[in-house]
């Protein structure tokens, strides 16, 4: 091959994912008839008022986040950044309170440890007997000695504070104890809260995504950042933390309540019952598709829908269509409700048509229809309704855990005014009103967890929070000089008002590591396992490679 | 398994997430990686690549179409693939020193490269969007995802000589049209 013709090759990898996949020679097994079809044009200028009536919690960076920079104190910028560990936070500043901080680096995690298949499918959660005994089958044939050993690259860090009263009265202070994690691993992150070894009760805030967006070009081809915001960018050094806190109130809107969409009235289409023929492709209908076709003033009204695969619009003739796969019976989306909300003026009537395929190109037509009810309700009473049945979908069982539908609810929310089709500026990414397009439970931030502690006048209390924390890596394939190598970070002093009289550092190697660089200051050949920080050096950092096997 | 599903797998470090990529996309990386190798071998191993590669990349990546994503790790890995392939059988002599001289070029692409090949593939879109979706079909399964011609042929209902001459039409519009843009591959 020469290289032109090499080079041209190797180019077509880029074209459009949309093209890519309906294109896709046919699927042997799929049964899915799932297509997406949104057409993604510019973002669409909000001028029914809704940004004027609510007011956002602001803080999200919306713009780029550098990527691919080198850290100015000799730290790798990792492709995949785990967020640094951040010192405690006073709610309120408090000069009688003073801490003393002990951090502890421990690779105990790193430690293989030998897990059995029967192991690895007793740990499946919801299975039926038969599929957890087909998750075992699988296990056996893929490791015929009867398990594996199983190790972790994540470590688990102690942030240890002895609080200290200076003054003569008891003080009850509120503590905030930031992390970075996202909704979807807030399990695993969630830090455990002590005050003398007694555990704290704890209230979650969330911050806004710690990242920015780009165009659907950066990070695969191309290097650099792409103007444009349709793929996510997410914050790759402790610096991009830095700028966030430091450039906008972070904090302070994290700590605010979610906004309240209550007072903003909206027109509801529920759309049920679908019919239409039965898929076959022998006679030409693959893929029955009910289009719903309709006008609108784009300058005066939003639509915002869940339940359609495919959107085609027109700004300036003033027309959209959302169409859906008329679904399979006993399909996941049979008999889910589908909706259009309108937000402002309400849209033209709704012409209802059956297509044969979901394609826009498609002319020939098909007896179809839908049940097709209008209602009018408040924002925020339609979008519980319907990210709750999202939520179920996606999280079932969930609501026991950390991640509870109301901090799910608040987190869609606020992303669908901040960087949604409510947005004065809306994200590319969320452009077409998909309510299935909002992303914000995948999105890394700083969450803040919020207890109380009582130190007695002139004592101390030791504040411990013990969590899980994630390497940062590069990926694998991209063949950087850092394959294998995991990086922990912790900053001194970033966003805290906490007076600390001395840091300390811990290290736990467990005789797992190498250490390839860091500031730190740790000296594993001679012993040196514990350092004082230097708290006006904002930023430590500690990057190991797993120690190879004889 | 739904491709969100899948994702979410991913997301949460389930190495279910992999068997279940395998079971609905494996054939798919596998025909593709192998139209591109020719080796049944190598194709196996850039198929595990993609696997490690989604491994490794999800999170922090959640792409629109995992199908399109998982195709695409494939076809860069099985391009690199067939590269050092061709390096291993060039054997000793110039090219060798050749391909040695070129490791003393800087590893990433120029400003002007990355430019020209960005404007490359967005013309190739723009080009891609004015065909029908049969011709679209066509050129991407051929040369994207490398199918045989025969095969392509039988899927859309003509000969294979047919098909040729289609495929050779669709080349002539692609290189008019990258002409017009000014774009010289």
């Amino acid at each position: 091959m020469s290289e032109r013709r090499e080079r041209l090759f190797e180019v077509l990898s880029e074209i459009s994912e949309q093209k890519i996949d309906e294109a896709s020679p046919s699927d042997r097994t799929s049964r899915s008839r799932w297509k997406k079809w949104g057409v993604l044009v510019a973002a669409l200028v909000l001028v029914v008022g809704v940004g004027s009536q609510i007011l956002p919690r602001p803080g999200g960076n919306a713009g780029g986040n550098g990527a691919g920079r080198t850290g100015e104190d000799g730290a790798s910028v990792f492709m995949s950044y785990a967020g640094p560990v951040f010192p405690l936070i006073l709610k309120e500043e408090d000069s009688a309170v003073t801490a003393e901080r002990e951090i502890t680096l421990d690779f105990a995690p790193w430690v293989p440890v030998w897990w059995s298949n029967q192991k690895e499918a007793d740990s499946r959660e919801g299975l039926t007997p038969e599929q957890r005994q087909e998750v075992l089958d699988n296990y056996n044939e893929w490791y015929p000695e009867g398990g594996r050993w199983r190790s972790s690259t994540d470590i688990q860090v102690t942030d240890a504070y002895t609080l200290t009263n200076t003054s003569a009265q008891d003080r009850t202070v509120s503590v905030l104890c930031p992390f970075v994690s996202s909704f979807q691993e807030l399990d695993e992150h969630w830090p455990a809260l002590t005050a003398d070894g007694q555990a704290l009760e704890t209230a979650l805030h969330a911050g806004q995504f710690s990242g920015g967006y780009q165009g659907p070009w950066g990070g695969t081809l191309f290097t650099e950042a792409e103007p444009g915001s349709m793929n996510l960018m997410y914050a790759n050094s402790w610096t991009d933390y830095k700028d966030l806190i430091e450039d906008t109130d972070y904090l302070e809107n994290a700590l605010e309540d979610w906004p309240d969409f209550s007072g903003v009235p909206v027109i509801v289409y529920e759309f049920t019952d679908p019919w239409g023929p039965e898929e076959d492709e022998k006679a030409g209908i693959p893929n029955p598709t009910l289009r719903n076709s309709f006008d609108l003033d784009y300058s005066r009204t939003i639509v915002l829908s869940y339940g359609f695969n495919g959107t085609s619009r027109d700004l300036e003739k003033g027309w959209m269509d959302k169409q859906f796969s008329i679904p399979v019976p006993g399909a996941v989306d049979d008999g889910m409700p589908r909706y259009l909300i309108v937000v402002g003026e309400d849209i033209g009537p709704i012409q209802t048509q059956g297509y044969p395929t979901g394609g826009w190109d498609t002319k020939e037509t098909v007896e179809a229809g839908v049940t097709v009810k209008r209602y009018e309700t408040d924002l925020e009473d339609i979008l519980r309704t319907v990210l709750r049945q999202r939520y179920d979908r996606n999280y079932e069982g969930w609501d026991a855990r950390s991640q509870d539908f109301e901090l799910y609810f608040g987190l869609m929310k606020d992303q669908l005014l901040v960087h949604g089709v409510l947005a004065k500026d809306p994200m590319e990414r969320y452009g077409v009103g998909s309510l299935e397009d909002l992303d914000a439970y995948a999105l890394d931030r700083i969450f803040y967890l919020e207890a109380q502690v009582t130190i007695p006048a002139g004592g101390s209390v030791t504040l411990t929070a013990e969590m899980t924390k994630e390497g940062s890596y590069d990926f694998y394939c991209a063949h950087t000089k850092n394959r294998d190598v995991y990086g922990y970070d912790t900053v001194t002093r970033l966003g805290s008002n906490l007076t600390c009289t001395g840091q300390t550092a811990v290290l736990e190697d467990r005789g797992q590591i190498e250490i390839v660089r860091q500031n730190f200051g740790f000296d594993l050949e001679n012993g040196v396992n514990e350092v004082a920080l230097d708290p006006d050096q904002e930023h430590y950092y500690l990057e190991v490679k797993r120690l190879s096997e004889e | 398994m739904e491709d969100a599903t899948i994702i979410g797998l991913y997301w949460a470090r389930d190495e279910g997430a992999i068997a279940a990529s395998d079971e609905k996309y494996g054939w798919l990386c596998r025909n593709l990686s192998q139209n591109i190798l020719d080796s049944r071998e190598d194709a196996e191993e850039c198929v595990n690549d993609t696997w490690h590669k989604a491994w490794d990349t999800m999170p922090p990546q959640r792409p629109g179409s995992l199908r399109a994503y998982l195709a695409k790790i494939t076809r860069n890995l099985s391009i690199d693939r067939w590269r050092a392939r061709r390096a291993e059988k060039r054997g000793n002599g110039l090219a060798v020193l050749l391909d040695e001289l070129e490791e003393c070029l800087p590893a990433a692409p120029s400003a002007e490269e990355i430019s020209e090949a960005r404007e490359t593939a967005r013309a190739i879109d723009r080009w891609l969007d004015t065909l029908s979706p049969v011709d679209r079909t066509a050129f991407l399964r051929r040369y994207w995802y490398g199918q045989r011609v025969d095969r392509i042929a039988a899927q859309a209902g003509c000969s294979p000589n047919s098909m040729a001459k289609r495929l050779s039409r669709l080349r002539d519009g692609l290189r008019k049209a990258l002409e017009q843009e000014g774009i010289v591959v």
